[in-house]
């Protein structure tokens, strides 16, 4: 009994921590405020998103998401692509 | 002979009137969203404001190579005051995505209505743009084109170069410093050269310069 529990709470566990909560994106193009605003418009407006951050010093988007959330890396290349700018790398932490 | 002369007087005052109001509007309208383009679902507006120049500019990005807008402009001319209302459509035509700078290249155009003297006519707009801007520089180039049925031709270019003399970052107080040159062949005195500064916070910019012939110049920019 106790042997099941255990492995009933690790792969609950194991499941939850495959969802990444934090994304970090950088972005090519991403030089002003209104570039900034866009960016931050359209991912906020994503069911999956809890926050974002913009910081254009060092070219990065830090995606907040929703607990059991998600987007993909093609989501996110296609909200930045409509936004009008193009990612370069994709960090999950 | 006098008659004619009190309905000329009272004509002229309502143009002036007129005249007034339409600037009044342009420059109230702050509140009410321009790149030519912007990034899809948005909307612009912009104003520039200059003694013998004010324009108001509205657009909706369907796109973010495609926008659609309508451009009202006030021309002080050697003819007179003129005014232009032109719905027109915009698109990005290219977009140069570099790690620390960006490049534009637009193109537009459209149809609307030329009046003045209290006559209306007919005018063809087309503009082309192109710009680049890292965080520290900024350069401009645009040219915009407005024909009349009476077959004149209404020409003006603009180029600028701006820099900022520290980085700010999304949540603060952008400032830049930028040389504007300017050509309208069909005003008085038809080229100047205007020193401005550039304020710019989140999702407005707002400019204010003036030439060196002493005609202020205030601009502002809102994206929704």
């Amino acid at each position: 009994m106790v042997k099941i529990l255990f492995f009933v709470t690790a792969g609950f566990l194991i499941s939850v921590s495959s969802y990444a909560k934090e994304l970090t994106v950088t972005v090519n193009g991403m030089v002003c405020s209104f570039c900034a605003q866009g960016i931050q418009k359209k991912l906020t407006a994503q069911a999956a998103v809890k926050a974002v951050d913009v910081n254009l010093n060092n070219h990065l988007v830090k995606v907040d998401l929703k607990d059991g959330q998600d987007l993909s890396d093609p989501t996110i290349t296609q909200i930045l692509t409509e936004a009008g700018y193009s990612v370069s790398k994709i960090e999950r932490n | 002979m006098r008659v004619t002369g009190k309905k000329e007087g009272l004509a002229m005052k309502s143009r002036h009137l007129k005249g007034f109001i339409a600037a009044g509007v342009m420059i109230v309208s702050i509140n009410a969203n321009a790149m030519l383009v912007a990034y899809e679902d948005s909307l612009g507006i912009m104003g520039v404001n200059q003694s013998f120049h004010n324009e108001l500019f509205l657009n909706y990005s369907l796109t973010p190579h495609f926008a659609v807008g309508e451009r009202n402009i006030r021309f002080v001319t050697t003819d007179g005051v003129k005014q232009f209302f032109v719905p027109e459509a915009d698109f990005l035509i290219y977009r140069w995505n570099n790690p620390d700078s960006q490049a534009n290249f637009y193109a537009g155009g459209g149809y609307g209505a030329e009046s003045f003297m209290s006559q209306t006519q007919g005018v063809a707009m087309a503009n082309v743009a192109a710009d680049w801007e890292s965080r520290k520089y900024y350069l401009d180039a645009e040219f915009q084109s407005l024909i009349a049925n009476d077959t004149r031709e209404y020409n003006s270019a603009k180029f600028r170069a701006g820099f900022a003399p520290y980085l700010a970052d999304f949540n603060e107080l952008s400032t830049w410093f930028i040389l504007q040159f300017e050509t309208m062949p069909f005003v008085e005195n038809n080229l100047f050269l205007t020193p401005m500064i550039r304020l710019f916070y989140k999702n407005v910019l707002v400019e204010i310069g003036a030439d060196f012939q002493g005609n202020f110049m205030f601009n502002y920019m809102i994206h929704i």
